[in-house]
Protein backbone atom coordinates (compact mmCIF):
# COMPACT_ATOMS: atom_id res chain seq x y z
CA UNK A 1 0.00 0.00 0.00
CA UNK A 2 1.25 3.38 -0.87
CA UNK A 3 1.27 6.25 1.43
CA UNK A 4 -1.72 8.04 1.31
CA UNK A 5 -0.26 11.51 2.42
CA UNK A 6 3.25 12.96 3.99
CA UNK A 7 1.97 12.09 7.73
CA UNK A 8 1.51 8.18 7.10
CA UNK A 9 4.95 8.33 5.62
CA UNK A 10 6.24 10.31 8.71
CA UNK A 11 4.57 7.35 11.14
CA UNK A 12 6.63 5.00 9.01
CA UNK A 13 10.24 6.72 9.18
CA UNK A 14 9.42 6.79 13.06
CA UNK A 15 8.37 3.14 12.97
CA UNK A 16 11.86 2.44 11.21
CA UNK A 17 13.89 4.76 13.74
CA UNK A 18 14.29 7.26 10.96
CA UNK A 19 12.36 10.23 12.72
CA UNK A 20 13.29 12.39 15.13
CA UNK A 21 10.67 14.39 16.71
CA UNK A 22 11.84 17.81 18.58
CA UNK A 23 9.30 18.98 21.02
CA UNK A 24 11.90 21.55 22.25
CA UNK A 25 11.24 25.40 20.96
CA UNK A 26 13.15 25.79 17.45
CA UNK A 27 13.62 29.20 15.98
CA UNK A 28 12.92 29.14 12.03
CA UNK A 29 15.58 31.64 12.18
CA UNK A 30 18.94 29.67 11.25
CA UNK A 31 18.79 27.25 14.21
CA UNK A 32 15.79 24.65 11.95
CA UNK A 33 18.10 24.83 9.39
CA UNK A 34 21.41 24.69 11.13
CA UNK A 35 20.14 21.21 13.09
CA UNK A 36 18.50 19.89 9.72
CA UNK A 37 21.70 20.39 7.72
CA UNK A 38 23.58 18.56 10.48
CA UNK A 39 21.53 15.68 9.80
CA UNK A 40 22.15 15.40 6.49
CA UNK A 41 25.49 15.64 7.18
CA UNK A 42 25.96 13.04 10.15
CA UNK A 43 23.33 10.42 7.86
CA UNK A 44 20.74 11.02 11.09
CA UNK A 45 16.52 10.41 11.49
CA UNK A 46 14.89 13.36 9.79
CA UNK A 47 14.06 15.83 12.67
CA UNK A 48 10.20 16.79 12.74
CA UNK A 49 9.89 20.08 14.60
CA UNK A 50 6.94 20.15 16.84
CA UNK A 51 7.21 24.04 18.70
CA UNK A 52 8.41 26.40 16.27
CA UNK A 53 9.22 29.74 17.88
CA UNK A 54 6.22 32.40 16.88
CA UNK A 55 4.00 29.29 15.03
CA UNK A 56 1.65 27.49 17.44
CA UNK A 57 0.48 24.68 15.59
CA UNK A 58 2.50 24.46 12.62
CA UNK A 59 5.56 21.74 12.36
CA UNK A 60 8.68 21.57 10.10
CA UNK A 61 9.57 18.20 8.92
CA UNK A 62 13.27 18.61 7.71
CA UNK A 63 15.33 16.60 5.40
CA UNK A 64 12.50 14.79 4.10
CA UNK A 65 13.97 11.90 1.81
CA UNK A 66 17.71 12.37 2.83
CA UNK A 67 18.85 9.06 2.35
CA UNK A 68 18.10 6.20 0.25
CA UNK A 69 16.80 3.64 3.73
CA UNK A 70 13.93 6.88 3.75
CA UNK A 71 13.70 6.81 -0.39
CA UNK A 72 13.37 2.96 -0.13
CA UNK A 73 10.77 3.71 2.81
CA UNK A 74 8.66 6.47 0.51
CA UNK A 75 8.42 3.62 -1.96
CA UNK A 76 6.99 1.11 -0.09
CA UNK A 77 10.09 -1.42 0.04
CA UNK A 78 12.59 -1.99 2.42
CA UNK A 79 14.86 -0.11 3.83
CA UNK A 80 17.67 -2.35 3.42
CA UNK A 81 16.65 -1.99 -0.71
CA UNK A 82 20.66 -1.19 -2.15
CA UNK A 83 20.64 1.38 -4.56
CA UNK A 84 21.37 -1.28 -6.84
CA UNK A 85 17.92 -2.93 -6.76
CA UNK A 86 15.95 0.82 -6.35
CA UNK A 87 17.78 1.33 -9.99
CA UNK A 88 16.25 -1.84 -11.56
CA UNK A 89 12.77 -1.35 -9.38
CA UNK A 90 12.47 2.26 -10.75
CA UNK A 91 12.84 1.18 -14.66
CA UNK A 92 10.47 -1.63 -13.83
CA UNK A 93 7.84 0.34 -12.15
CA UNK A 94 8.30 3.25 -14.75
CA UNK A 95 7.52 0.64 -17.68
CA UNK A 96 3.81 1.02 -15.76
CA UNK A 97 2.81 4.62 -16.03
CA UNK A 98 -0.74 4.83 -13.34
CA UNK A 99 -2.74 8.10 -14.08
CA UNK A 100 -3.69 10.62 -11.49
CA UNK A 101 -7.03 10.61 -10.19
CA UNK A 102 -9.18 13.39 -10.10
CA UNK A 103 -10.88 13.87 -6.36
CA UNK A 104 -13.87 16.02 -4.78
CA UNK A 105 -12.65 18.90 -3.14
CA UNK A 106 -14.49 17.68 -0.35
CA UNK A 107 -12.21 14.56 -0.21
CA UNK A 108 -9.03 16.70 -0.28
CA UNK A 109 -7.48 17.75 2.74
CA UNK A 110 -5.35 20.39 1.23
CA UNK A 111 -8.46 22.34 0.88
CA UNK A 112 -8.98 22.33 5.70
CA UNK A 113 -8.24 26.00 5.15
CA UNK A 114 -8.57 28.39 2.18
CA UNK A 115 -7.15 31.76 2.24
CA UNK A 116 -7.80 33.79 -1.11
CA UNK A 117 -7.57 37.13 -2.60
CA UNK A 118 -6.38 39.30 0.57
CA UNK A 119 -6.59 36.92 3.27
CA UNK A 120 -3.14 35.54 1.93
CA UNK A 121 -0.30 35.88 3.91
CA UNK A 122 2.65 33.79 3.26
CA UNK A 123 4.43 34.48 6.65
CA UNK A 124 1.55 32.71 8.59
CA UNK A 125 3.57 29.92 7.58
CA UNK A 126 7.28 29.35 9.35
CA UNK A 127 9.18 29.89 6.00
CA UNK A 128 12.95 29.01 7.63
CA UNK A 129 16.07 31.23 6.75
CA UNK A 130 18.06 27.89 5.74
CA UNK A 131 21.42 29.29 5.74
CA UNK A 132 23.49 32.02 7.04
CA UNK A 133 23.51 34.99 4.16
CA UNK A 134 20.45 33.38 2.35
CA UNK A 135 18.47 36.17 0.16
CA UNK A 136 15.41 35.56 2.72
CA UNK A 137 13.10 32.80 3.91
CA UNK A 138 12.69 30.12 1.41
CA UNK A 139 8.85 28.60 1.69
CA UNK A 140 9.61 26.61 -0.97
CA UNK A 141 12.32 23.94 -0.86
CA UNK A 142 10.94 20.73 -1.43
CA UNK A 143 8.13 20.83 -3.08
CA UNK A 144 5.60 19.93 -6.24
CA UNK A 145 5.75 22.98 -8.75
CA UNK A 146 3.03 22.73 -11.46
CA UNK A 147 2.72 24.56 -14.36
CA UNK A 148 1.26 23.75 -17.71
CA UNK A 149 2.50 24.73 -21.20
CA UNK A 150 -0.02 27.11 -22.69
CA UNK A 151 0.21 25.02 -26.67
CA UNK A 152 0.68 21.41 -25.57
CA UNK A 153 -1.02 20.87 -22.24
CA UNK A 154 1.45 19.05 -21.08
CA UNK A 155 1.70 19.36 -17.28
CA UNK A 156 4.83 19.70 -15.69
CA UNK A 157 6.15 18.84 -11.82
CA UNK A 158 9.15 20.33 -10.72
CA UNK A 159 11.28 21.71 -7.28
CA UNK A 160 12.23 25.08 -7.88
CA UNK A 161 13.01 27.04 -4.84
CA UNK A 162 10.99 29.62 -4.19
CA UNK A 163 11.58 33.03 -1.80
CA UNK A 164 8.98 34.85 0.19
CA UNK A 165 9.39 38.45 -0.73
CA UNK A 166 5.97 39.84 0.85
CA UNK A 167 2.71 38.73 1.94
CA UNK A 168 1.65 37.61 -0.98
CA UNK A 169 4.37 37.36 -3.90
CA UNK A 170 7.22 34.99 -4.18
CA UNK A 171 10.40 35.03 -5.73
CA UNK A 172 12.56 32.34 -7.55
CA UNK A 173 14.43 31.90 -10.71
CA UNK A 174 12.52 30.28 -13.70
CA UNK A 175 15.54 29.45 -16.04
CA UNK A 176 14.95 28.19 -19.72
CA UNK A 177 16.98 25.38 -18.91
CA UNK A 178 14.42 23.82 -16.72
CA UNK A 179 11.07 22.38 -17.71
CA UNK A 180 9.18 25.35 -15.63
CA UNK A 181 10.72 28.20 -18.05
CA UNK A 182 10.02 26.11 -21.39
CA UNK A 183 6.52 26.87 -20.29
CA UNK A 184 7.13 30.28 -19.31
CA UNK A 185 8.83 31.28 -22.50
CA UNK A 186 5.41 31.10 -24.49
CA UNK A 187 3.99 33.21 -21.70
CA UNK A 188 6.35 36.08 -21.08
CA UNK A 189 6.94 37.26 -25.09
CA UNK A 190 3.33 37.55 -25.10
CA UNK A 191 3.17 39.58 -22.09
CA UNK A 192 0.88 36.46 -20.25
CA UNK A 193 1.20 35.56 -16.19
CA UNK A 194 1.50 32.32 -16.34
CA UNK A 195 -0.47 29.92 -13.64
CA UNK A 196 1.32 28.36 -11.37
CA UNK A 197 0.82 26.11 -8.27
CA UNK A 198 2.76 24.89 -5.55
CA UNK A 199 2.07 21.78 -3.36
CA UNK A 200 4.28 21.39 -0.33
CA UNK A 201 4.61 18.03 2.08
CA UNK A 202 2.53 15.96 -0.63
CA UNK A 203 2.85 12.16 -0.67
CA UNK A 204 6.72 11.15 -0.19
CA UNK A 205 6.98 10.32 -3.80
CA UNK A 206 5.43 13.12 -6.01
CA UNK A 207 7.36 14.98 -3.48
CA UNK A 208 10.53 12.82 -4.61
CA UNK A 209 9.67 12.91 -8.72
CA UNK A 210 9.21 16.68 -8.91
CA UNK A 211 12.63 17.33 -8.41
CA UNK A 212 13.87 14.77 -10.57
CA UNK A 213 15.05 15.21 -14.47
CA UNK A 214 13.00 12.77 -16.81
CA UNK A 215 12.34 13.60 -20.68
CA UNK A 216 10.21 16.56 -21.39
CA UNK A 217 6.24 15.58 -21.88
CA UNK A 218 6.06 12.96 -19.25
CA UNK A 219 4.06 13.91 -17.00
CA UNK A 220 5.69 13.44 -13.50
CA UNK A 221 2.38 12.85 -11.79
CA UNK A 222 1.82 9.37 -13.79
CA UNK A 223 5.30 8.37 -12.95
CA UNK A 224 5.22 8.70 -9.05
CA UNK A 225 1.70 7.03 -9.76
CA UNK A 226 4.25 4.29 -11.50
CA UNK A 227 6.66 4.32 -8.50
CA UNK A 228 3.96 3.81 -5.84
CA UNK A 229 1.96 1.85 -7.65
CA UNK A 230 -1.31 3.66 -6.93
CA UNK A 231 -2.64 7.01 -8.93
CA UNK A 232 -1.66 10.22 -7.41
CA UNK A 233 -4.77 11.78 -6.23
CA UNK A 234 -5.36 15.19 -7.23
CA UNK A 235 -7.94 18.17 -6.57
CA UNK A 236 -8.48 21.40 -8.64
CA UNK A 237 -6.95 24.44 -7.72
CA UNK A 238 -9.39 27.10 -6.49
CA UNK A 239 -8.54 30.33 -8.64
CA UNK A 240 -6.33 28.60 -11.62
CA UNK A 241 -6.79 25.97 -13.80
CA UNK A 242 -4.11 23.39 -12.36
CA UNK A 243 -4.79 20.23 -9.98
CA UNK A 244 -2.38 19.40 -7.18
CA UNK A 245 -1.90 16.21 -4.78
CA UNK A 246 -5.06 16.24 -2.74
CA UNK A 247 -3.43 15.19 0.45
CA UNK A 248 -0.45 18.32 0.09
CA UNK A 249 0.16 20.18 3.27
CA UNK A 250 -0.11 23.68 1.98
CA UNK A 251 -0.81 24.23 -1.45
CA UNK A 252 0.07 27.97 -3.09
CA UNK A 253 -1.60 29.41 -6.02
CA UNK A 254 -0.99 32.19 -8.30
CA UNK A 255 0.46 34.07 -11.37
CA UNK A 256 4.39 34.10 -11.96
CA UNK A 257 4.24 38.43 -13.47
CA UNK A 258 6.20 38.27 -17.38
CA UNK A 259 6.91 41.72 -16.32
CA UNK A 260 7.98 42.18 -12.68
CA UNK A 261 10.90 41.13 -10.91
CA UNK A 262 12.02 41.50 -7.29
CA UNK A 263 15.48 40.24 -5.56
CA UNK A 264 15.95 36.55 -5.16
CA UNK A 265 19.03 34.70 -3.45
CA UNK A 266 21.48 34.16 -3.06
CA UNK A 267 21.06 30.17 -1.68
CA UNK A 268 23.24 27.79 -0.34
CA UNK A 269 22.62 25.28 -3.22
CA UNK A 270 23.64 21.42 -4.02
CA UNK A 271 26.73 22.06 -5.44
CA UNK A 272 27.59 22.81 -1.37
CA UNK A 273 28.23 26.31 -2.18
CA UNK A 274 25.89 29.99 -2.33
CA UNK A 275 27.25 30.06 -5.98
CA UNK A 276 24.78 32.24 -7.76
CA UNK A 277 24.39 35.41 -6.03
CA UNK A 278 22.08 38.08 -5.83
CA UNK A 279 19.67 38.71 -8.60
CA UNK A 280 16.46 40.00 -9.74
CA UNK A 281 13.82 37.24 -10.46
CA UNK A 282 10.18 37.19 -11.62
CA UNK A 283 7.53 38.05 -9.20
CA UNK A 284 5.01 35.00 -8.35
CA UNK A 285 1.75 36.13 -7.49
CA UNK A 286 -0.31 34.31 -4.97
CA UNK A 287 -3.95 34.40 -5.36
CA UNK A 288 -4.83 31.70 -3.20
CA UNK A 289 -3.18 29.61 -0.20
CA UNK A 290 -4.57 26.19 0.60
CA UNK A 291 -3.50 24.18 3.68
CA UNK A 292 -4.45 21.44 5.97
CA UNK A 293 -5.14 21.81 9.87
CA UNK A 294 -1.75 21.81 11.61
CA UNK A 295 0.16 21.64 8.48
CA UNK A 296 3.85 20.56 8.09
CA UNK A 297 5.99 22.62 5.87
CA UNK A 298 8.55 20.61 4.01
CA UNK A 299 12.10 21.95 4.12
CA UNK A 300 15.46 20.64 2.43
CA UNK A 301 17.95 22.47 3.31
CA UNK A 302 20.37 22.21 0.71
CA UNK A 303 24.24 21.95 0.78
CA UNK A 304 27.39 19.48 0.69
CA UNK A 305 25.78 15.82 -0.24
CA UNK A 306 23.96 13.91 0.15
CA UNK A 307 20.17 15.70 0.33
CA UNK A 308 17.19 15.44 -1.50
CA UNK A 309 18.27 16.63 -5.11
CA UNK A 310 21.46 14.43 -4.72
CA UNK A 311 19.06 11.08 -3.94
CA UNK A 312 17.09 12.50 -7.12
CA UNK A 313 20.27 12.14 -9.11
CA UNK A 314 21.88 8.95 -7.41
CA UNK A 315 18.41 7.56 -8.60
CA UNK A 316 16.88 8.91 -11.11
CA UNK A 317 19.44 10.47 -13.43
CA UNK A 318 21.37 6.48 -12.84
CA UNK A 319 18.33 4.83 -13.92
CA UNK A 320 17.31 6.97 -17.12
CA UNK A 321 21.10 7.18 -18.20
CA UNK A 322 21.54 3.15 -17.73
CA UNK A 323 18.22 2.65 -19.72
CA UNK A 324 19.73 5.31 -22.20
CA UNK A 325 23.11 3.40 -22.74
CA UNK A 326 21.22 0.03 -22.88
CA UNK A 327 19.12 1.22 -25.47
CA UNK A 328 21.84 2.83 -27.99
CA UNK A 329 23.40 -1.01 -28.02
CA UNK A 330 26.38 -0.21 -25.08
CA UNK A 331 27.23 -3.06 -23.56
CA UNK A 332 26.38 -0.99 -20.02
CA UNK A 333 26.79 -3.41 -16.80
CA UNK A 334 25.59 -0.95 -14.42
CA UNK A 335 25.30 3.38 -13.77
CA UNK A 336 25.66 5.34 -11.31
CA UNK A 337 25.42 9.29 -10.84
CA UNK A 338 26.49 9.32 -7.56
CA UNK A 339 25.08 11.56 -4.97
CA UNK A 340 28.84 12.71 -3.88
CA UNK A 341 28.97 14.20 -7.56
CA UNK A 342 26.48 16.60 -7.04
CA UNK A 343 24.93 15.42 -10.70
CA UNK A 344 27.96 16.37 -12.26
CA UNK A 345 29.56 12.94 -12.06
CA UNK A 346 28.25 9.76 -13.92
CA UNK A 347 30.08 6.66 -13.37
CA UNK A 348 29.32 3.52 -16.26
CA UNK A 349 30.73 0.21 -16.22
CA UNK A 350 30.65 -1.87 -19.43
CA UNK A 351 31.14 -5.36 -20.12
CA UNK A 352 33.67 -6.61 -22.88
CA UNK A 353 36.66 -4.27 -24.80
CA UNK A 354 35.91 -2.40 -27.25
CA UNK A 355 37.86 0.61 -29.64
CA UNK A 356 36.74 3.98 -28.05
CA UNK A 357 33.83 2.25 -25.51
CA UNK A 358 34.88 5.17 -23.20
CA UNK A 359 33.83 7.74 -25.70
CA UNK A 360 30.99 5.88 -27.15
CA UNK A 361 29.67 6.12 -23.44
CA UNK A 362 30.68 9.50 -22.41
CA UNK A 363 29.16 11.23 -25.46
CA UNK A 364 26.12 9.15 -25.40
CA UNK A 365 25.50 10.52 -21.77
CA UNK A 366 26.38 14.03 -22.59
CA UNK A 367 24.11 13.60 -25.66
CA UNK A 368 20.99 12.99 -22.97
CA UNK A 369 18.88 15.53 -21.11
CA UNK A 370 19.91 13.94 -18.05
CA UNK A 371 23.43 13.65 -18.63
CA UNK A 372 24.03 16.89 -20.43
CA UNK A 373 24.90 19.01 -17.44
CA UNK A 374 27.92 15.74 -15.84
CA UNK A 375 30.69 17.24 -17.28
CA UNK A 376 32.94 14.33 -15.36
CA UNK A 377 32.65 10.87 -16.50
CA UNK A 378 34.19 8.08 -15.50
CA UNK A 379 34.32 4.74 -17.54
CA UNK A 380 35.53 1.11 -15.71
CA UNK A 381 35.11 -2.57 -16.63
CA UNK A 382 32.69 -4.43 -15.46
CA UNK A 383 34.50 -5.93 -13.03
CA UNK A 384 34.56 -2.31 -11.11
CA UNK A 385 31.46 -2.26 -8.69
CA UNK A 386 30.03 1.52 -9.54
CA UNK A 387 28.85 2.19 -6.21
CA UNK A 388 31.69 1.36 -4.28
CA UNK A 389 33.61 4.84 -5.09
CA UNK A 390 36.54 2.82 -3.51
CA UNK A 391 37.12 0.48 -6.28
CA UNK A 392 35.91 3.29 -8.71
CA UNK A 393 39.23 5.60 -7.48
CA UNK A 394 41.30 2.15 -7.39
CA UNK A 395 40.33 1.50 -11.67
CA UNK A 396 41.44 5.19 -12.05
CA UNK A 397 44.93 5.17 -10.76
CA UNK A 398 45.26 1.41 -11.85
CA UNK A 399 44.15 1.76 -15.69
CA UNK A 400 43.31 4.91 -16.67
CA UNK A 401 46.81 6.37 -18.40
CA UNK A 402 47.30 9.93 -17.17
CA UNK A 403 47.80 11.30 -20.51
CA UNK A 404 46.39 8.98 -22.76
CA UNK A 405 43.28 8.06 -21.66
CA UNK A 406 41.58 11.43 -20.04
CA UNK A 407 39.64 12.74 -22.93
CA UNK A 408 38.96 16.31 -22.30
CA UNK A 409 36.54 18.53 -24.65
CA UNK A 410 37.03 22.40 -24.75
CA UNK A 411 33.35 23.22 -24.99
CA UNK A 412 30.09 21.62 -23.11
CA UNK A 413 27.30 22.67 -21.62
CA UNK A 414 26.87 24.73 -18.20
CA UNK A 415 25.12 25.80 -15.71
CA UNK A 416 25.52 28.56 -13.13
CA UNK A 417 26.22 26.11 -10.40
CA UNK A 418 29.17 24.96 -12.06
CA UNK A 419 31.80 26.51 -9.37
CA UNK A 420 34.86 25.29 -11.12
CA UNK A 421 34.18 27.70 -14.30
CA UNK A 422 34.96 31.17 -13.89
CA UNK A 423 32.43 34.12 -13.09
CA UNK A 424 32.39 34.93 -17.37
CA UNK A 425 32.11 30.88 -18.28
CA UNK A 426 29.15 30.67 -15.66
CA UNK A 427 27.18 33.31 -17.30
CA UNK A 428 27.42 32.72 -20.44
CA UNK A 429 27.10 28.91 -19.81
CA UNK A 430 30.79 28.38 -21.60
CA UNK A 431 31.52 24.69 -20.23
CA UNK A 432 34.01 21.95 -20.93
CA UNK A 433 33.91 18.01 -19.93
CA UNK A 434 36.04 15.27 -19.55
CA UNK A 435 36.24 11.19 -19.48
CA UNK A 436 38.47 9.25 -17.43
CA UNK A 437 38.82 5.84 -19.30
CA UNK A 438 39.47 3.50 -17.13
CA UNK A 439 39.03 0.59 -18.92
CA UNK A 440 41.84 -1.15 -20.13
CA UNK A 441 43.07 -0.97 -23.46
CA UNK A 442 41.72 -3.16 -26.16
CA UNK A 443 44.60 -4.15 -27.90
CA UNK A 444 46.11 -5.56 -24.67
CA UNK A 445 46.71 -8.65 -24.55
CA UNK A 446 44.46 -9.93 -21.50
CA UNK A 447 47.07 -13.10 -20.87
CA UNK A 448 50.00 -11.13 -21.09
CA UNK A 449 49.29 -7.44 -20.95
CA UNK A 450 46.07 -7.35 -18.40
CA UNK A 451 47.34 -8.09 -14.39
CA UNK A 452 45.87 -10.64 -12.60
CA UNK A 453 43.36 -8.79 -10.17
CA UNK A 454 43.85 -9.11 -6.51
CA UNK A 455 40.72 -8.66 -4.24
CA UNK A 456 38.82 -11.10 -2.33
CA UNK A 457 36.47 -11.42 -5.14
CA UNK A 458 38.49 -12.22 -8.34
CA UNK A 459 41.54 -13.68 -6.62
CA UNK A 460 40.35 -16.84 -4.76
CA UNK A 461 38.98 -20.21 -5.83
CA UNK A 462 35.22 -20.18 -5.45
CA UNK A 463 35.67 -23.03 -2.85
CA UNK A 464 38.11 -21.33 -0.83
CA UNK A 465 35.75 -18.12 -0.42
CA UNK A 466 32.67 -20.52 0.27
CA UNK A 467 34.88 -22.09 3.20
CA UNK A 468 36.08 -18.89 4.02
CA UNK A 469 32.86 -17.19 4.49
CA UNK A 470 30.74 -19.89 5.87
CA UNK A 471 33.29 -20.46 8.55
CA UNK A 472 33.82 -16.36 8.91
CA UNK A 473 31.91 -16.08 12.21
CA UNK A 474 34.22 -19.12 13.98
CA UNK A 475 37.53 -17.01 13.65
CA UNK A 476 35.96 -14.42 15.92
CA UNK A 477 34.78 -12.34 13.65
CA UNK A 478 30.94 -10.81 13.76
CA UNK A 479 28.83 -11.73 11.10
CA UNK A 480 29.46 -9.75 7.84
CA UNK A 481 26.94 -6.99 6.52
CA UNK B 1 22.02 33.90 19.81
CA UNK B 2 21.32 35.67 16.68
CA UNK B 3 22.54 38.97 15.13
CA UNK B 4 20.66 42.25 15.85
CA UNK B 5 19.83 45.09 14.12
CA UNK B 6 20.21 45.02 10.35
CA UNK B 7 21.70 43.53 7.06
CA UNK B 8 22.67 45.04 3.60
CA UNK B 9 23.93 43.35 0.32
CA UNK B 10 26.31 45.14 -1.59
CA UNK B 11 28.23 44.45 -4.46
CA UNK B 12 31.72 45.99 -2.83
CA UNK B 13 32.08 47.93 0.49
CA UNK B 14 32.85 50.97 -1.48
CA UNK B 15 29.20 51.41 -1.83
CA UNK B 16 28.77 52.58 1.74
CA UNK B 17 29.95 55.97 1.46
CA UNK B 18 30.96 56.81 5.06
CA UNK B 19 29.15 59.89 6.51
CA UNK B 20 26.95 60.44 3.66
CA UNK B 21 23.39 60.09 3.35
CA UNK B 22 22.31 57.17 1.08
CA UNK B 23 19.36 55.83 0.18
CA UNK B 24 19.51 51.86 0.13
CA UNK B 25 17.06 48.79 0.63
CA UNK B 26 18.02 47.17 4.15
CA UNK B 27 16.48 44.47 5.47
CA UNK B 28 15.82 43.62 9.74
CA UNK B 29 18.60 41.04 10.69
CA UNK B 30 15.96 39.28 13.07
CA UNK B 31 13.06 39.59 10.86
CA UNK B 32 14.26 39.46 6.92
CA UNK B 33 11.92 42.38 6.52
CA UNK B 34 13.11 44.25 3.47
CA UNK B 35 12.67 48.41 3.33
CA UNK B 36 14.39 51.33 1.65
CA UNK B 37 15.54 53.68 3.34
CA UNK B 38 17.75 56.86 3.80
CA UNK B 39 20.57 56.56 6.33
CA UNK B 40 24.02 57.20 7.45
CA UNK B 41 26.57 54.72 7.58
CA UNK B 42 29.93 54.29 9.66
CA UNK B 43 32.76 51.57 10.01
CA UNK B 44 32.61 52.46 13.64
CA UNK B 45 30.41 52.84 16.18
CA UNK B 46 32.49 55.85 17.62
CA UNK B 47 31.81 58.16 14.94
CA UNK B 48 28.15 57.14 15.08
CA UNK B 49 27.30 56.44 18.55
CA UNK B 50 23.36 56.33 18.14
CA UNK B 51 23.23 54.28 14.94
CA UNK B 52 22.65 50.36 15.50
CA UNK B 53 24.26 47.34 14.20
CA UNK B 54 24.57 47.35 10.22
CA UNK B 55 26.06 43.54 8.99
CA UNK B 56 26.99 44.03 5.19
CA UNK B 57 26.77 41.07 3.11
CA UNK B 58 28.51 40.51 -0.47
CA UNK B 59 26.22 39.60 -3.50
CA UNK B 60 26.54 35.64 -2.48
CA UNK B 61 25.97 36.27 1.01
CA UNK B 62 29.39 36.52 2.55
CA UNK B 63 29.50 38.75 5.59
CA UNK B 64 32.52 41.84 3.97
CA UNK B 65 33.14 42.73 7.23
CA UNK B 66 33.07 40.43 10.37
CA UNK B 67 32.63 43.44 12.41
CA UNK B 68 29.05 44.96 12.08
CA UNK B 69 28.79 48.66 10.64
CA UNK B 70 26.66 51.10 11.74
CA UNK B 71 23.41 52.46 10.34
CA UNK B 72 21.32 55.84 11.53
CA UNK B 73 17.99 55.75 9.47
CA UNK B 74 16.78 59.08 8.85
CA UNK B 75 13.57 57.70 7.48
CA UNK B 76 11.80 55.52 5.04
CA UNK B 77 11.22 55.91 1.57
Amino acid sequence: MAFKDLRQYISALEEQGELKKVNKEVDWNLEAGAITRLVYERGLPSPLFENIKGYPGYRILGAPISTFRKLAIAMGLSPETSIKELIDIYLQRKGKLIKPVIVDKSQAPCKENIDIGDQVDLLKFPAPMLHDGDGGRYLCSWQVNVTKDPDTGWVNWGCYRGMVATKNTLTGSVSPAKHIGTHFQKYRPKKLPMPFAIAIGPEPVSGFIAGARVAANLYEAELAGALRQEPVELVKCETIDLEVPATSEIVIEGEISPTETDWEGPFGEFVGYSATGRGKSPVWKVTAVTYRNNPILTVSNTGVPVDEYHLDVGLVRSAELYDKLRSEGIPVAAVNAPPEGVGFLVIASVRGRGPNIAERVASCIWGTAQGTHAPFVIVVDDDVDVFDIWQVMHAMVTRCHPYRNIWKVEHGAAIPFMTFLTAYERRHRLGAKVCFDCTWPADWDPTTDIPPKISFDSNYPKEVKDYVLNNWESYGFDKLA
Amino acid sequence: MFRTGYEIFVGKLEELEEGKELQKEIRDAQTYERKTVKALFSSSPEKLPDGEPLWIRGGLGRLLDEKPWRIKIIGAV
